[in-house]
């Protein structure tokens, strides 16, 4: 069998939708943070997939290294947060945290 | 890549940004964080030396610097001049504000290289012409955003802002990196103006094109807060140290819609080279930015109207702007793209007014509660009296600025004949009013409980007074700032 | 055909310990589910003939953000209390948004007409990685640094302590 194109923007796209899940269903913010990876990582896929199928130049690997950076500028800030409203509220979970008026 | 010396000399005033970065935090490491007022006057000498360069290297035609990956013109340098004045604005009335610079803080000095590097990244976010740039230069004003949004570290709301901004930016960021590589996929190509000549190369491809931008817009329409990514705006704006707040309502929103403007108008639309512009075939959606814009504005009237808190309600209110803004943006026209750009410069000018005299009270009087503003019009007339031009001008009321720049937002809509969306627009405004005005009658009609001044500082009040007067010059005499503001779009739509 | 099967295994995995991580109640089953979703997608990268990309993957991914997140897992949770867990709320809302994503995905990807090539031989990148970010990719690259300086300061800034009045 031939793997294609398809296959793997297949695999992106369930990667991408799981993301989405778990980003809306959980209450952890942690978790929520390990959504998003999966979301940038099914991003990274394609644009790797389609740098090597499609548009035969390194483009689509050279962004997807720097899809890497963000996720890692991204994580280191987001989770410095998540420790600061740990010292702060002695919650992670997102919904506990509401002082501010709805 | 054509490289050459004298394009990037064109860069000179983000180096100069960046360097003031750098220095900031050198600063603040040799005077161990003790003395912010010498790395406010290191940011405030890079800013000027970048808005020296800025007007001394003004870009008559599109310079490419660093491959295609920027493009500097006079499109991105009209944002310049908006930034680095919001970034000065900011500076100096940080300095004022007890929430940041209060006697118990920590890390005033820091402060002050988020904010260079935040206008380093809003200067690249409006110069931007690749998809790579588009991610990282957001990236780099968000992560920015989500710390200074936590700047007061043991506040409880202030980190609960910080929260709910990092969590959803950060899926918004996915989401749009994901369209991005969509679009990647369809064209072979990162640069904008070559994913407009894959575009038009290829065929068949309608609904991977409209999932593809619906997700960078997803991305973008967060960092403008339309509707409906609108809902982490109310929690961040009453979240974060009021400078802060100011700060966001006035520049991200700005870059955001430069990058709005600058990626649809190289990558999806096609000009004519006098000025007239089409829209590539197959993409028939411009009704769905119409209706995201008519939404946008009614919902953030509408939630404006219950609020009580003055931090709040501004937060609402700089949603329904983004309405507005949005409205020229559906045009497609010239005519509307100018407007856009005239309402954002004078929107950072009244709103950062705004935001000022809210931040002077809360020295005193630790509230942004409309009831605590009861008499403030005899209490303390100066500042009452500006607040009362920042808030005629955000309603869009003669003769001030904001009365103008909404005029040329809906004579571009008129022009257009869009006459239902320019409809919404002139209700809405009149919503606007009911609550913008109770803020007056609240510091006009309401018997104060005491009496007295607040004893607030002269430099305080006297900046408040800078920020009024062109609110008022700028409503009966404009033209100088119109004509810059439409200069600056001829190398857009005419390459 | 070994390679082809070799491929649905890889995807197999990624797909199914991302199912872990959006369903486990156990907070450290989601972070090594997730650990086992980047190894997955790292093997991707490999089938892709990104060899550079691999080695980011395994070393920034697996080595520093995964160690970072379990790290952070281990200090906001207190022994005696239930921190470990985390309840799926609303999932039929957050099923249905993630079905509509899904479907708008897989709907578009089986109707476009990709510009599909036939790829020839995978060869070695990482040089031409290093010619990039010295040359077209220099502006990105620089920048890039920008963002982590800030990144990191920021989460320092947020994370320290209360200052002590030690060296006055």
């Amino acid at each position: 069998m031939e793997i294609g194109l398809n296959h793997y923007l297949t695999l992106s796209a369930v990667l991408f939708s799981l993301g989405v899940f778990t980003v809306l269903s959980r209450r952890h913010a942690i978790v929520i943070l390990m959504g998003v990876e999966l979301i940038l990582n099914a991003a990274a896929l394609n644009f790797v997939a389609f740098s090597r199928f499609v548009a035969e130049n390194l483009d689509g690997q050279l962004v997807a290294v720097f899809i890497i950076v963000i996720a890692a500028a991204e994580a280191a800030v987001a989770l410095a947060i998540v420790l600061a409203i740990f010292r702060n509220f002695q919650t992670v979970y997102v919904d506990q945290v509401d002082r501010l008026q709805r | 890549m054509n490289f050459t010396w004298s394009d990037a000399a064109y860069f000179w005033p983000e180096a100069i940004m960046a360097l003031t970065f750098i220095a900031c935090v050198l600063t603040d490491l040799v005077t161990r964080g003790r003395r912010h007022g010498v790395t406010l006057s290191v940011l405030i000498a890079g800013t000027v030396v970048s808005l020296a360069m800025t007007v001394i290297k003004a870009p008559e035609a599109s310079h490419y610097v660093f491959g295609q990956m920027v493009v500097i013109d006079p499109f991105a340098h009209f944002f310049r001049y908006v930034f680095l004045f919001v970034t000065l604005v900011t500076a100096v009335f940080s300095y004022s504000s007890r929430e940041i610079m209060g006697k118990d803080r920590e890390n005033q000095g820091e402060y002050y290289s988020f904010l260079a590097v935040m206008c380093f990244g809003m200067m690249v976010m409006a110069e931007a012409n690749d998809l790579l740039m588009l991610a990282l230069s957001i990236e780099l004003v968000s992560i920015t955003s989500y710390i200074m949004a936590g700047y007061a570290r043991f506040s409880l709301r202030s980190t609960e802002a910080s929260l709910k901004y990092v969590l959803w930016g950060a899926m918004s960021s996915g989401v749009m990196l994901y369209g991005a590589s969509i679009l990647y996929g369809l064209t072979g190509a990162t640069g904008f103006s070559a994913i407009r000549e894959g575009l038009l190369a290829g065929s068949g491809s309608e609904l991977a094109l409209l999932v593809g931008m619906l997700f960078v817009l997803a991305g973008i329409g967060y960092k403008i807060s339309a509707v409906p990514f609108h809902f982490w705006t109310p929690d961040v704006y009453e979240g974060a140290p009021t400078p802060v707040t100011a700060l966001f309502s006035a520049g991200p929103k700005a870059a955001g819609f430069a990058l709005l403007i600058r990626f649809f108008y190289t990558s999806l639309v096609q000009t004519d080279g006098t000025g007239g512009v089409t829209l590539l075939e197959g993409i028939q959606w411009p009704w769905l930015l119409a209706i995201m814009s008519a939404v946008t504005m009614t919902w953030g009237n509408l939630a404006a109207l219950r609020q009580t808190n003055v931090k709040r309600m501004l937060a609402y209110s700089s949603i329904a702007h983004v309405g507005y803004l949005l409205m020229g943006f559906v045009l497609l026209t010239q005519a509307g793209l100018q407007a856009i750009l005239f309402y954002l410069l004078i929107y950072a000018i009244m709103n950062l007014g705004a935001f000022l005299v809210v931040i002077a009270l809360n020295n005193r009087l630790h509230s942004e509660h409309m009831d605590d503003y009861a008499g403030l019009g005899y209490r303390e007339p100066i500042l009452a009296g500006a607040m009362t031009i920042f808030l005629f001008s955000l309603t869009g009321l003669p003769p001030t600025a904001g009365f103008v720049a909404k005029f040329y937002l809906f004579a571009a809509l008129v022009d257009s004949q869009l006459w239902w969306l320019a409809l919404l627009g002139v209700l809405n405004s009149v919503i606007s009013l009911y609550y913008y005005m109770s803020i007056a009658r609240s510091m006009y009609f309401t018997p104060a409980t005491e009496t007295g001044g607040l004893g607030l500082s002269r430099a305080h009040v006297a900046l408040v007074v800078i920020l009024a007067v062109p609110t008022l010059v700028l409503g009966l005499y404009w033209s100088p700032v119109k004509a810059l503001a439409d200069s600056s779009l001829a190398f857009l739509l005419g390459g | 055909m070994i390679s082809g099967l070799i491929w649905f295994l890889f995807a197999g995995v990624s797909v199914g310990s991302a199912v872990v991580v959006a369903t486990s109640k156990n907070v450290v089953h989601c972070g090594f589910g997730l650990l086992f979703t980047l190894l997955g997608v790292c093997a991707m990268y490999a089938f892709l003939g990104a060899d550079f990309l691999m080695a980011t993957q395994v070393i920034v991914y697996v080595g520093g953000i995964l160690v970072l997140v379990l790290f952070a897992v281990m200090m906001t949770h207190r022994i005696e209390s239930n921190r470990l867990r985390d309840e799926l709320v609303q999932p039929v809302a957050a099923l249905g948004a993630a079905a509509l994503v899904f479907g708008l995905s897989m709907l578009m990807i089986t109707r476009t007409a990709w510009d599909e090539k036939v790829p020839g031989e995978a060869l070695p990148t990482t040089s031409s990685f290093g010619r990039a970010f010295l040359t077209d990719y220099l502006f990105p690259f620089e920048f890039a640094s920008v963002l982590l300086l800030v990144a990191m300061m920021g989460a320092a800034l947020i994370t320290r302590e209360k200052k002590e009045e030690e060296d006055q």
